[in-house]
């Protein structure tokens, strides 16, 4: 899957595998557990041909995808190359990502009691969250309706059939406040990016999409993050805050300026989280956007026009990739059924990754 | 670094539940048949540091600000035939 996307990358952009000058291929499946021997990124160039171009592996929890476009871009911006591809792909057993506590720098006793769970972080991140800002589970149900929503427009997506909110709601409860219809589910994907020089792009496309930026950062002292046996009482921002405010700055960009955004929801609650962490909007004013409808593709700020991670799953390597994907369509003017209205300028992504990871990148016409 | 002593009483940051038996390197008794959910969180000491735990109360009764106080739980027998023993909190008297 992960060489058909490339291919097809390949023929979109007007240019042959034998083009491109430097690789990053984005697949966290070979350092997972129970992923039967699964293959590294970079023996993708089997299928694609043995062309002797830098391959570099990306692994960087589920802000994988984020962290190979980026370095792709850096490529470029360094005078490295003057084409550069990010490919991501990955296949997940069903149920939640399981990991060794070692994995994550720490000693077994954590895993064995049952907290290498990445589902209660985000309960608990979200549990907090809802207490300070006055967030209700209605909003949780809506956010994910309006994802299987926009998911049953996507022919690309995994789960394309729209659930309401009482269904949402009233499904199995996973981790407190979350159900499943509020969680993505880990699943078989992949994406493909190529970019190339600003000055060239005119060559090969009359609409180009630009990378304003592609920003990576991972945790400071104090943050909350995924696998945390223990926090400082003293709360920093989250690496999610510090990406984006570095990817706007660099951009050129404010937050205001964002015509449609895809972000990380690897539930309902962190679609909601990361709206606030990246400067889309203030904490506590996520309840009153929602029941407006401003998020939804119609709306104020789209957010996750695809279906996000609730509708397509999370294929780790391919996830953030997808989100570049979606901006470039909308960008374009190509996306069909959920479309954004009025010829969206500037594109939003974003993803948050364990241990402590957060990649945001500002796409424009 | 050197040891240092925390105290045995706090109050609930935020809490979860985990209504599924997590796969491995969990080493809970039982199977997914008979898996019995629980409650964890993080639990604020003395200003000091939050701790993640599991956490001795009702789904029911959970609420955060709630104080708890450090109790000693068995998690499982080790291949040696010994209780293997873990930490938790449960609610204050």
């Amino acid at each position: 899957m992960g060489a058909l996307a490339t291919r097809r990358a390949l023929s979109d952009a007007g240019v042959q595998w034998s083009d491109i000058q430097f690789a990053f291929g984005g697949s966290l499946a070979p350092i997972l557990p129970d992923h039967d021997n699964a293959p590294m990124a970079d023996t993708l160039v089997n299928s694609l041909g043995l062309t002797g171009v830098p391959f570099v592996n990306v692994a960087n929890g589920c802000a994988t995808a984020g962290s190979a476009v980026a370095l792709a871009a850096n490529a470029i911006e360094s005078g490295a190359c003057d084409i550069s591809l990010a490919v991501g792909f990955d296949k997940h057993p069903r149920g939640h990502f399981a990991a060794g506590a070692g994995m994550a720098g720490i000693d077994p006793w954590f895993g064995e009691q049952g907290f290498m769970v990445t589902t209660q972080f985000f309960a608990m991140k979200l549990q907090r969250y809802m207490h300070d800002f006055g967030i209700t589970s209605e909003i949780l149900a809506k956010v994910a309706a309006k994802n299987f929503r926009n998911g049953a427009m996507n022919p690309n997506a995994w789960r394309r059939n729209p659930f309401s909110e009482e269904e949402i709601l009233a499904s199995p409860m996973v981790n407190e406040p979350l159900t499943q219809y509020m969680f993505c589910s880990p699943d078989e994907g992949a994406a493909a990016v190529v970019l190339c020089r600003s000055d060239m792009a005119r060559r090969f496309t009359d609409r180009p999409v630009f990378v304003r930026s592609a920003c990576l950062r991972t945790r400071r002292y104090g943050t909350f993050e995924v696998y945390s046996p223990s926090l400082s009482v003293n709360r920093t921002p989250s690496p999610v805050v510090d990406a984006a405010a570095a990817a706007f700055e660099s951009a050129g960009v404010s937050p205001g300026d964002v015509d449609v955004a895809q972000l990380q929801d690897s539930e309902a609650g962190a679609e909601l989280m990361h709206m606030a962490e990246t400067g889309l909007c203030a904490d506590g004013e996520q309840e009153d956007m929602v029941r407006a409808g401003e998020t939804e593709i119609s709306g104020r700020l789209p957010i996750n026009t695809d279906g996000g991670l609730i509708a397509n799953g999370e294929p780790i390597g391919a996830s953030g990739m997808r989100q570049f994907y979606e901006i470039t369509l909308q960008l374009r003017g190509q996306a069909g059924e959920r479309q954004v209205p009025n010829s969206p300028r500037v594109g939003f992504t974003q993803v948050y990754g364990a241990p402590g990871v957060g990649a945001c990148a500002v796409l424009t016409t | 670094m050197e040891p240092r002593s925390l105290s045995r009483i706090g109050t609930v940051w935020t809490w979860t539940t985990q209504d599924f038996r997590p796969k491995l390197p969990y080493r809970g008794e039982g199977t997914d048949a008979d898996f019995e959910p629980f409650v964890l969180g993080y639990v604020e000491l003395d200003d000091e540091v939050r701790v993640e735990s599991r956490l001795l109360v009702d789904r029911h009764d959970i609420h955060i600000g709630m104080r708890v106080e450090l109790a000693i739980v068995p998690l499982y027998e080790n291949d040696a035939g010994e209780e293997v023993v873990t930490f938790a909190f449960a609610a204050t008297n």
